[in-house]
């Protein structure tokens, strides 16, 4: 109710605005008036403004106006993106075996875990209770593999695992039984259902990158035009500098990097990193710390990369805008997943791409 | 808590019941009202769902009563072993249930087009559409002139449209004539629905159209389970004989008009059910209602590919464990129209001794 909703869009503004304020050393009413003007012109949330930096005084009107907001960008998707594909694009336990079933090279389904109901082995047969998952885990299943919500999302919930006898080691080192996993599995309140699928490595030319295993993936963004043919609108590869167990960016917060792909030739241009205070974000040519330079570099596998996602595209009609995850493996590249409703890249670049998607 | 508003709707619906079953059965409806009380404290029946089975006749013997599953109590045996509302089904859309089938060799309708009234539109010959002049382009150039329009939501036979172009252009949808634009207008005020599935129109095998009539599809229901160990099995099968003259064969323990068969493990007819005259109980008998064909013992055309197809496609449909799929008999062999991941229980005799198995494999026994 919008009655409801004011005094809590009021506190927000009055915390942006003062943080605005103090960050660019301005006044608190400009901001807020900055604020006030990106949110009824390009539905921006205070928030979300503050964390792009647009609220900096000293960036140039005509380029703010050319940002999208994540919610200006969801009504372009929505006329887009049918939304009966969103099963198979939402949930993972739909989308690895159609994938698997329509010939697109994804991570090897091991199984799904439903711990208040049956789940499932690449055997067959059914996986039942902790005794049943405990089995599974012992018999079915590599040494290293990885286990993640059907329904997740910003790399939640994620757990990469490696079996010793009966004992799992996660990503962060801690160590826990397959009992103890189903039990936590179980006691999670925001997913019920869970896929258990293949690790994947990098590339050889992306594990340089990073001191750690973390699977650095590229979002590459189709187009289908009316009349059938495919554009690649934007491609990003996420570099997780963070060292965590995703390469998830969330608006800079992981700590991760984004870098711009050119898609004419699959070669990085530039780093997007958040900027120190948490507010908008440097370009750099150099990675920090490693200070390997990424401008430059050629994705590895590029041109099979690109004919993968445009095939994938056609076969996931009616829904014409979507956001492919692609890990780029020894073996060649990989769809992770495929997003519906992704976020826009920040950047006044945004502007020519949210045409693009109007104008289609 | 139960909110007064509900009891005194429950209240109400008791009276309702036990009156029409006082007057059917020619008792008094006291004694009907204590027995609708018990079978829905004890096996969870809803009062008219008693009454439409025949559960409240009171000559019946307390054993013989007992036996009879209820729609919850089937539902909740199903919870388990069905993905409990968490795992997310393939089966559950029909957009992409059919792409999958298709995929995996299984025989499924041709799927000529996704219609979404509030996004893109999809037709199988690579046709983007965005706008009416498109779906008249595709409904024109693309289809042939008989196809099936249903919602790929849709349940219970809900939406589900027969649409036939004529050679001056005109639609024939349902018996109903209009044009094309006026038929998009109207998938497009659906409040329901927002996507809906273009495909192909199976007919039936001139056997079934023997049993049954050839006005509309008839398709068996046939339940697959995969226990914990060892390959899947059938549970129970009947077939649904669309008698009413609608456009599908769905039973709804006789609220629909149509007529329902057991079929036996070699693919023949059994007994046929359909609603007594008045709403309490069904009628047992051996030939079709409407035309007095005798049934019983009649073969389905190409039982064994179709109990072969279904037994096959379970495994790929997993973690999902006892699904209801029909089956359409078609001169072209079995066709597999849909499949339920909640399908309601029949008024069989080894239904109880199937629902206390589902309630075991499903650690609920």
């Amino acid at each position: 109710m919008r009655g409801a909703a004011l005094p809590r869009q009021a506190a927000q503004l009055l915390a942006v605005s003062l943080a605005a304020a103090r960050a660019y050393r301005t006044s608190p009413v400009q901001a807020a008036r900055r604020a006030r003007a990106l949110r009824r012109a390009q539905h921006y949330d205070y928030r979300e403004a503050l964390g792009e930096g647009l609220l900096d005084p000293r960036m140039p009107e005509d380029q703010r106006a050319l940002h999208g907001s994540r919610h200006a960008t969801l009504l372009l998707q929505r006329t887009l993106n049918s939304e009966s594909f969103a099963p198979i694009a939402g949930e993972k336990a739909v989308f690895y075996r159609y994938c698997e079933a329509v010939g697109l090279p994804t991570p090897r389904l091991f199984g799904i875990v439903d711990p208040a109901a049956s789940g499932w082995s690449h055997t067959g047969l059914p996986v039942v209770g902790a005794e049943g998952f405990a089995r599974f885990v012992r018999e079915d299943l590599p040494d290293a593999w990885v286990i993640k919500p059907s329904a997740g999302y910003h790399g939640r919930g994620v757990r990469v695992l490696r079996r010793r006898g009966d004992v799992l080691t996660d990503s962060g080192g801690r160590t826990l039984t397959p009992a103890a996993l189903h039990a936590e599995l179980a006691a999670d309140r925001e997913f019920g259902a869970w896929v258990v699928q293949e690790l994947l490595g990098n590339h050889p030319d992306l594990a340089r990158l990073i001191d750690a295993p973390t699977l650095q993936t590229l979002r590459l963004v189709t187009l289908v035009d009316r009349a059938g043919g495919v554009d690649l609108l934007y491609g990003v590869l996420r570099i997780a500098v963070a060292g965590g167990a995703t390469d998830n960016f969330l608006a800079g917060e992981s700590g991760n990097g984004l870098a711009n792909v050119s898609t004419a030739d699959g070669t990085l241009e530039w780093v997007r990193l958040a900027r120190p205070g948490g507010l908008g974000f440097v370009r750099a040519q150099e990675l920090p710390g490693s200070g390997i330079r990424v401008a430059g570099m050629q994705l590895p596998d590029w041109e099979e990369t690109a004919s993968l996602v445009r095939r994938a595209a056609l076969l996931f009609l009616p829904a014409r805008a979507l956001g492919w995850d692609v890990a780029l493996t020894p073996d060649g590249p990989v769809i992770v997943e495929a997003n519906m409703f992704w976020w826009p890249r920040s950047g006044p670049e945004q502007g020519a791409l949210a045409e693009r998607m109007r104008s289609a | 808590m139960r909110s007064p508003a509900r009891v005194a709707q429950q209240v109400r619906g008791l009276v309702v019941v036990s009156r029409t079953a006082g007057s059917a059965y020619g008792c008094h409806p006291l004694k009907v009202a204590r027995i609708a009380r018990r079978v829905r404290r004890r096996q969870g029946f809803e009062y008219a769902e008693a009454l439409r089975v025949g559960a409240l006749d009171p000559a019946l013997a307390e054993a013989e009563r007992a036996a009879f599953v209820s729609r919850d109590a089937n539902l909740r045996a199903q919870g388990p072993l069905n993905g409990d509302n968490e795992t997310p089904a393939i089966t559950g859309d029909k957009t992409v249930f059919y792409r999958y089938c298709a995929l995996l060799g299984i025989a499924v309708p041709e799927m000529y087009g996704i219609l979404d009234t509030r996004a893109s539109s999809w037709s199988a010959t690579g046709r983007v559409m965005t706008g009416t002049r498109d779906i008249e382009a595709f409904v024109a150039e693309d289809l042939p002139a008989r196809f099936v329009v249903k919602p790929s939501e849709g349940y219970a036979g809900r939406g589900v449209r027969l649409v036939e172009r004529r050679d001056d252009g005109m639609l024939q949808v349902n018996g109903r004539t209009t044009t094309t634009t006026a038929f998009w207008s109207e998938l497009r005020a659906d409040d329901e629905f927002a996507v809906w599935i273009v495909q192909e129109l199976l007919v039936n095998h001139p056997d079934m159209n023997a049993i049954g009539g050839s006005e509309t599809l008839h398709t068996a229901r046939i339940t697959t389970f995969v226990r914990r160990e060892g390959p899947p099995t059938i549970l129970f099968a009947s077939l649904k004989l669309a008698i009413s003259g609608g456009a599908v064969d769905n039973f709804q323990a006789g609220a629909t008009g149509n007529a329902m068969a057991e079929i036996d493990g070699e693919g023949r007819v059994g007994a046929v059910y359909t609603t007594n005259p008045g709403p309490a109980g069904l009628q047992r008998r051996a030939d079709n209602p409407l035309t007095g064909e005798p049934l019983t013992g009649r073969p389905l055309p190409g039982w064994e590919d179709a109990r072969r197809m279904v037994l096959d496609a379970a495994p790929h449909f997993l973690p999902y464990r006892a699904l209801g799929w029909d089956v359409a008999f078609t001169p072209g062999g079995p066709v597999i129209v849909e499949t339920n991941t909640r399908w309601l229980p029949l008024p069989y005799p080894e239904m109880p001794a199937i629902h206390q198995m589902m309630l075991d494999e499903g650690g609920r026994g």
